[in-house]
C-alpha cells in the first residue's frame, strides 16, 4: 500500500511543531525575572517544547504506521453535501456578524436563522423557515428585553 | 453548620429560585434527550444569560440543568436507540430491548427513579465530604496547588477518546493558549501580537460556546438525518413495588460507583455508566439476561451516570479542578459570577456553597417530578427536525457569545473557535482537553512560578513536601492506569 505522507496526522504534527515554534520564538522577547525559572517565558517555553515533541511523535507514528493514520476521520472521503455546506455555514456566520452592526440584532438574527434553516432543510420550505425564525426572534427579544433588561444593537440603518 | 443549612434551605425554597430550578430541570432534560445536544452545551449556552442573576439563582439553574441533562439522555436511548448524551450509551443495552417489548414507559420510569437515587446519594456524599476536604485544602501552599493542577490534567487521559497522543497535543495546545494575555506576575503582555482584545487572554465563554455549541452546529449540518425506528407507544411509566425494590437495590451500589468515578478527574458519566453496568451484570444471579431488556440493565447505568454529578462537584468546589467536561464549564460559570472555586469559597462565601448543596438535593427531587410529568412531551421534542435544531443552537450560540460582554468581537471569537473545534474533532483531536487546559493552565503556571520564587528556583520543593509528593505520585499512577485501560480497550 502506497504511503500518503501528507495524511491528517502528519499535517497535525507539523502544525503542532509550527505553533510550538511560534510561541517559543515569541517568548524570546519577554523580560527576564530575578528567579530565572519563574519568568514570563518559562511556562510557555516548557509547553512549546512539549508540543513540539508531541507533534514530532505524531508525525513519526503516522509516517511509520499509515494504517493507524487511516483510522483518522476520513478527510479524503468527499461527502459532497458536507464539503459545500459547512464552509457556507461559516461564511453565513461571518456575514451575520457584520450585518449585526448594519441591520441591528433582531433583523440580522431573523435573516440568519431563516437562511440557516433553509440551508439545512432537505426540501427548502420558506414558510416554515420564516415561521420558526420569527419564533426564535421573539424568544430572543423577550429574554433580552424583559428577563435580562439588556439592550440589543439597533444597527446603523435603524438608529 | 445548622445555621448555614437553614439559610440554604431558605434560599432554595424561595419561590423565584424554586421556579428557576424547575426551568433548569426542564431545559436539562430536553437538552439531554435530544441527540446532538448535551447538558454541557446547555450550560455553555446559558452561562452568559446567568450573568445578570445573583450567584445563587444562577448556580441553582445550572445545577438543575446538569442533573436533568444526565437523566434526559436515557429517553432517546430507550425510544430510538440513540443516547441523547454519551453517558446514556449503556442504557441502550437493555433500555431499547425493553422498549421493543412494549415496556418503553417502564424503562423510562426506571431510568428516572434510578437517576434520582444516584443524584441524591452523590449529593449527600458531596455534602459530607466537601467541607472537611475544603478545610484540609486551606493548608495548601502554591506547591500543593501546582500538584493539584497537574493531577487535574490527568483528566486528559479519560477524555482523549481513541488517541492519547492527540489528546495530549490538544491539552498542551490549550496550556499554550492559556498563556496568552497579561503575565500574572509581571505586568507584561504575552503573545498578544499588539492586539488589545487579546490582552485579557483567550475569552473563556466564547471559546466554550465555540467548541461545544458552534462546532456542534457544523456537525449537525454535515450529518444526514439518521433513519431510526422510533418506539412511539410509551405505555405505563410507573414501576410496581417489587420493581422499585429491585431498582433501589441495584441503584444504591451503582450510585456509589458513579460518585467515586465522578470524583476522579475526567472520568465522567460514560465511564461510570459502563462500569456500573458491568458490575451489575457480574454480580447478578442471571447475567445472561443482561442485554435482553431487564430493569437492572437500565437502573445500573442511570444511577451511576447521575451519581457522577455530586462526585464531580467535590473536586470542583473544594480544589477548583473540574471532574468532567460539565464541571469544567461550571467552573467558568463560577468565575463569571466573581467566585473563585477552591477552599476559600467555603470560607468567604458559605452563602453560595450551602445553597449549592441544598440545590443539588432539591434538583434531583424536582427532576423526578418533572420527569414523570413530561415523559411523553419530551419524547416528542426529542425527535425535533434537524434544521430547526441547527438554527436554534446557532442563534443562541451567537447571542450567548454576545451577551457575555456586549461585544460583537466575542461573536467572532466564538465562530473562530467553532471552526477550530469542528476541524480538530474531525481529525481526531478532542477539544475537551483544550477547555480543561484553559482552566487549569493559569492555576498551574501561577502556582509553579510562585513555588519557584519561594524556593529560590529549587524544583525539589515539589517532591519534598509530602502532600505535593503524594499528589504527583497519584498523578503518575492515575495516568499509567488510564493509559493502560485505553490500550486494553483498543486491543
Amino acid at each position: 500500500m502506497r504511503r500518503n505522507a501528507l495524511n491528517p496526522d502528519t499535517i497535525g504534527g507539523l502544525l503542532a511543531i509550527g505553533i510550538a515554534l511560534l510561541f517559543w520564538v515569541s517568548s524570546g522577547g519577554l523580560p527576564a525575572f530575578e528567579v530565572k525559572l519563574a519568568g514570563p517565558s518559562f511556562f510557555p517555553r516548557v509547553c512549546a517544547g512539549l508540543l513540539a515533541l508531541l507533534g514530532a511523535a505524531l508525525m513519526g507514528l503516522s509516517l511509520r504506521a499509515p494504517s493507524k493514520a487511516e483510522h483518522a476521520p476520513k478527510a479524503s472521503v468527499r461527502n459532497r453535501r458536507s464539503a459545500v455546506t459547512v464552509p457556507q455555514v461559516v461564511l453565513l456566520s461571518v456575514v451575520y456578524y457584520y450585518t449585526i452592526h448594519l441591520l441591528g440584532f433582531m433583523l440580522s438574527t431573523f435573516l440568519y436563522a431563516a437562511t440557516l434553516t433553509l440551508m439545512a432543510q432537505e426540501r427548502p420550505n420558506i414558510k416554515s423557515a420564516a415561521l420558526s425564525s420569527c419564533l426564535i426572534m421573539v424568544v430572543v427579544y423577550m429574554v433580552f428585553s424583559y428577563l435580562l433588561h439588556a439592550s440589543l444593537p439597533a444597527g446603523v440603518l435603524f438608529r | 453548620m445548622p445555621d448555614q443549612l437553614i439559610m440554604a434551605l431558605e434560599a432554595v425554597f424561595r419561590p423565584s429560585n424554586f421556579l428557576i430550578m424547575v426551568l433548569g430541570s426542564v431545559i436539562g432534560i430536553v437538552f439531554g434527550a435530544v441527540p446532538g445536544l448535551t447538558a454541557t452545551l446547555a450550560i455553555a449556552l446559558l452561562i452568559p444569560f446567568t450573568m445578570n442573576l445573583d450567584p445563587v439563582p444562577a448556580l441553582l439553574l445550572l445545577i438543575a440543568i446538569y442533573c436533568g441533562g444526565m437523566y434526559g439522555g436515557s429517553i432517546t436511548a430507550i425510544t430510538i436507540r440513540a443516547p441523547g448524551t454519551p453517558a446514556a450509551a449503556a442504557t441502550v443495552l437493555d433500555g431499547y430491548p425493553m422498549a421493543k417489548q412494549g415496556k418503553a414507559g417502564k424503562a423510562i420510569g426506571t431510568a428516572l427513579l434510578a437517576s434520582t437515587l444516584g443524584g441524591l446519594v452523590s449529593a449527600a456524599i458531596m455534602v459530607f465530604l466537601s467541607p472537611p476536604l475544603a478545610r484540609f485544602a486551606l493548608a495548601f501552599s502554591p506547591v500543593e496547588y501546582a500538584a493539584v493542577g497537574v493531577f487535574g490534567l490527568t483528566a486528559v487521559f479519560a477524555v482523549s477518546g481513541k488517541s492519547l497522543l492527540k489528546g495530549a497535543v490538544s491539552a498542551v495546545f490549550g496550556l499554550l493558549l492559556s498563556t496568552i494575555g497579561m503575565d500574572p506576575i509581571l505586568p507584561v503582555p504575552r503573545f498578544t501580537f499588539g492586539s488589545l482584545e487579546l490582552s485579557g487572554g483567550i475569552p473563556f465563554l466564547p471559546a466554550v460556546i465555540g467548541f461545544f455549541a458552534i462546532a456542534e452546529v457544523f456537525r449537525l449540518v454535515e450529518t444526514p438525518p439518521a433513519q431510526r425506528e422510533i418506539v412511539r407507544n410509551i405505555g405505563s411509566v410507573l414501576p410496581n413495588w417489587d420493581e422499585i425494590k429491585r431498582i433501589v437495590r441495584i441503584g444504591l451500589k451503582s450510585s456509589l460507583i458513579g460518585t467515586w468515578v465522578g470524583i476522579l478527574p475526567g472520568a465522567g458519566g460514560t465511564i461510570a455508566a459502563f462500569m456500573a453496568y458491568g458490575e451489575a451484570r457480574r454480580s447478578s444471579k442471571n447475567p445472561e439476561l443482561f442485554g435482553t431488556g431487564i430493569l437492572e440493565g437500565v437502573a445500573a447505568p442511570e444511577a451511576a451516570n447521575n451519581g457522577v454529578t455530586g462526585g464531580a462537584m467535590i473536586p470542583m468546589l473544594t480544589l477548583g479542578i473540574p471532574g468532567d467536561a460539565v464541571t469544567a464549564v461550571l467552573l467558568g460559570a463560577l468565575t463569571v459570577q466573581g467566585l473563585q472555586p477552591g477552599p476559600m469559597l467555603f470560607k468567604e462565601h458559605p452563602e453560595v456553597v450551602y445553597p449549592i448543596f441544598a440545590g443539588m438535593i432539591l434538583a434531583n427531587i424536582i427532576m423526578l417530578a418533572i420527569g414523570f410529568l413530561l415523559i411523553k412531551p419530551i419524547t416528542l421534542i426529542a425527535s425535533i427536525r434537524k434544521e430547526y435544531l441547527v438554527s436554534i443552537v446557532a442563534v443562541f450560540s451567537v447571542i450567548g457569545a454576545f451577551a457575555e460582554s456586549g461585544s460583537t468581537l466575542q461573536v467572532m471569537f466564538a465562530i473562530a473557535f467553532g471552526v477550530l473545534g469542528y476541524v480538530m474533532e474531525k481529525y481526531g483531536f478532542p477539544v475537551v482537553p483544550i477547555v480543561l487546559a484553559l482552566i487549569l493552565g493559569p492555576m498551574i503556571e501561577n502556582a509553579v512560578r510562585q513555588s519557584l520564587i519561594l524556593s529560590q528556583g529549587s524544583w525539589t520543593v515539589f517532591v519534598t513536601r509530602p502532600i505535593s509528593a503524594a499528589l504527583l505520585c497519584l498523578t503518575v499512577v492515575t495516568a499509567a492506569f488510564m493509559a493502560r485501560r485505553q490500550r486494553e480497550s483498543q486491543a
